[in-house]
């Protein structure tokens, strides 16, 4: 008997066993899924689906100052049904490359956060766990806090760390400390401690005892060291409207050749307005990054300058590597522009070669009755 | 016994038996697979990309009947060959040979991804020099591009991986997807998204790996309907469809913006079953 036809014969010996104790419980057609009045086959109050503790994460949640959500080229109307050719045309009205920037797109704008949730705990739903840190990416000398929280019914228990320590690729696994604090439990990580040459995905472990037993918790990080950082920006060299979009050109040192992947975003007093990506390959040495913010995103917004150039970040391109990227240290601030005026941007809707081939390519999709796909128009929302 | 012990034994036994890979003959390309040659000479392919622990589409991918490749006129569709049991890196830099195999010069391809073939698309496109490849669309069923919740997790290792029975596992939580690349960046590729919502009581229910919110059983909906944060989505909630801005940039609804009540599994076909293949 193979591996597995034994384990799936020892499945099916336990689900048989599970039958038997399903058959006792009530069930409201999905198995076991209950609401709160619900009880347990024990007589205890079966705990409500989502955890008491679990904070359900408000369907708005911008990083900064909340601005009113505008549409993106405008597809609200009262549109039916668009066909991938309409689809795109409207995307297209902005490149791919620099488009609106809103104040919920935090994906953007607190773009290293992470996105851990509260867990029940296995043997008590009512007991809500969440293991976490400050930031996913960390380079050179930044540190890590993680930060543990277990709280039952939204009040923090107290909590006897067991162990906490990092997993490294080369086997060795470090130590650090949770303290208490607040009713939480929070350390400090330095990973230039460790002494690492090449960026590296990290484990980081705690396993503690709330009171139900021994538990372990866990997230992943991606450490960059200061040996292994490709890139580090420099001076800022200026900027200019060119052909009626804003440029920002600002130095790179460049330590390895490749594909870098920058990143930033354009504010006009504190209103987020755009966003743009470059992909440049970039040769040792110091080396001019042109940050192009497309003219009909700022024209759109009608806002005037001066503007603010935020959350510049850079990395190399590793695909196929892990982790698949080598990050810069980010930019160290906010770069001013002069005080362009929104007029002098240009409303005028992307046009390429590349978008008027793509055009024609989904035409001829249509026309010979391949595949196609609508997407309905998009609503206002979500509910506040 | 406690049950949930039994219940995730019981479970992750079983599944992990299922995603043993079946006899490789089975998976090759039905003779009746339509071929169109454009007047260019190029040909249009349909590449199919599986899910986490795969081998391609019809290898290792779930399904309630089995993964085949859809159909369609003019279209040659294409078994890619991923390896989603060990890394991302290995799974994308795979699907970066074949976008150059297929989809250069006059070639041109359409692509149907499911569950974390989402996400190994969406970082080769996002970390290349995508302008390369003729790529008209991508349709994502059920997708992991947002990351799951259910890798995402630091209970016992049985429940880590139940239904998820590879390395590659650990790597395809929503930290590790949302903030290990820039998903607004397509390469000017519009993504399609079909997202499920009939929720398996085992992973939302006890336990619930995703807070209440709309799941397809493995995938929540914020990941499935290509979202930009980890919202919070009520059932039903037309949230496919909420404002460009709540969404990463080229990613849409397919179809609907409520989703389809179909499980992960079920959504592997569905999303072929919509497209008419």
């Amino acid at each position: 008997m193979t591996p597995g036809r034994r384990a799936l014969l020892a499945g099916l010996a336990l689900s048989a066993l599970l039958l038997v104790w399903l058959a006792l419980w009530p069930a409201d057609g999905r198995g076991p899924v209950v609401n709160r009045s619900t009880p347990s086959p024990t007589g205890e109050p079966i705990t409500p689906r989502v955890p008491p503790a679990a904070p359900a994460k408000a369907a708005v949640a911008p990083a900064r100052a909340p601005a009113p959500a505008e549409p993106e080229a405008a597809p609200e109307s009262a549109d039916t049904d668009l066909s991938p050719v309409e689809a795109y045309r409207r995307y297209a009205v902005y490149p791919p490359t620099s488009r609106p920037l809103h104040a919920n797109q935090s994906d953007l704008i607190d773009w290293n956060r992470r996105h851990e949730s509260p867990r029940a705990d296995p043997d008590d739903a009512e007991v809500a766990i969440l293991f976490t840190a400050d930031r996913y990416h960390v380079v050179g000398e930044q540190t890590l806090s993680p930060l543990l929280d277990v709280r039952r019914a939204d009040e923090p228990l107290q909590v006897q760390v067991l162990d906490s320590r990092v997993h490294l690729p080369d086997g060795r696994t470090p130590s650090f400390t949770l303290a208490p604090r607040d009713g939480l439990y929070a350390g400090v990580i330095t990973p230039a401690d460790w002494g690492l040459t090449e960026a590296a995905r990290v484990e980081v472990e705690v396993a503690f005892d709330a009171g139900a037993g021994p538990r372990t918790a866990r997230f992943f990080a991606v450490y960059t060291p200061d040996d292994a950082v490709p890139a580090r920006f420099g001076a800022v060299l200026g900027d200019r409207v060119v052909d009626g979009s804003l440029e920002v050109t600002v130095e790179v040192h460049v330590e390895q050749a490749g594909l870098y992947l920058f990143d930033a975003n354009l504010f006009a007093g504190g209103e987020p307005v755009g966003w743009t990506r470059s992909k440049p390959r970039l040769e040792p040495g110091t080396q001019r990054l042109v940050l192009r913010f497309f003219g009909k995103v700022i024209a759109d917004r009608g806002l005037d300058g001066p503007f603010t150039v935020e959350q510049l970040r850079g990395a190399l391109a590793a695909p196929g590597s892990t982790p698949p990227t080598v990050q810069m240290p980010p930019y160290p601030g906010v770069i001013t522009t002069a005080a362009h005026g929104a007029d002098a941007f240009s409303p005028a809707e992307w046009d390429d070669p590349r978008k008027q081939r793509r055009i024609a390519r989904l035409k001829r999709l249509e026309a010979m009755g391949g595949p196609t796909v609508t997407t309905p128009a998009w609503r206002e929302g979500p509910p506040r | 016994m406690r049950p949930l012990p039994l219940v995730v034994a019981s479970l992750a036994l079983t599944l992990a038996a299922c995603a043993d890979p079946v006899d490789e003959q089975s998976s090759a390309l039905e003779p009746g697979d339509a071929v169109a040659v454009k007047s260019d000479g190029g040909q249009t392919f349909m590449l199919h990309v599986g899910g986490i622990c795969s081998q391609s589409f019809t290898i290792g991918t779930k399904g309630e009947n089995g993964a085949r490749l859809g159909q369609w006129s003019g279209v040659e569709s294409v078994d890619l060959e991923i390896d989603q049991r060990q890394s991302m890196s290995i799974a994308v830099s795979q699907m970066i040979g074949h976008l150059d195999t297929y989809c250069t010069g006059s070639d041109e391809c359409l692509l149907y991804v499911y569950s974390n073939g989402g996400a190994v698309i969406s970082q080769a496109l996002a970390l290349t020099e995508a302008d390369r490849w003729n790529i008209l669309w991508v349709f994502s069923t059920a997708s992991n591009e947002g990351g799951s919740e259910i890798s995402d997790n630091f209970l016992a290792a049985p429940v880590t991986r139940l239904g998820f029975a590879c390395d590659l596992a650990d790597e395809i939580g929503p930290s590790d997807h949302r903030a290990g690349w820039n998903h607004n960046d397509t390469g000017g590729t519009l993504f399609y998204m079909l997202a499920g919502r009939d929720e398996w009581w085992y992973t939302g229910g006890f336990p619930d790996f995703f807070g209440g919110s709309a799941n397809d059983g493995a995938v929540a909906f914020h990941s499935s309907a290509g979202l930009n944060d980890t919202f919070h989505v009520s059932d039903d909630a037309p949230w496919a469809c909420y404002e460009q801005s709540y969404h990463y940039a080229g990613h849409q609804a397919a179809f609907t913006c409520e989703g389809l009540d179909v499980d992960h599994n079920g959504m592997t076909m569905a999303g072929i079953h919509e497209l008419g293949g």
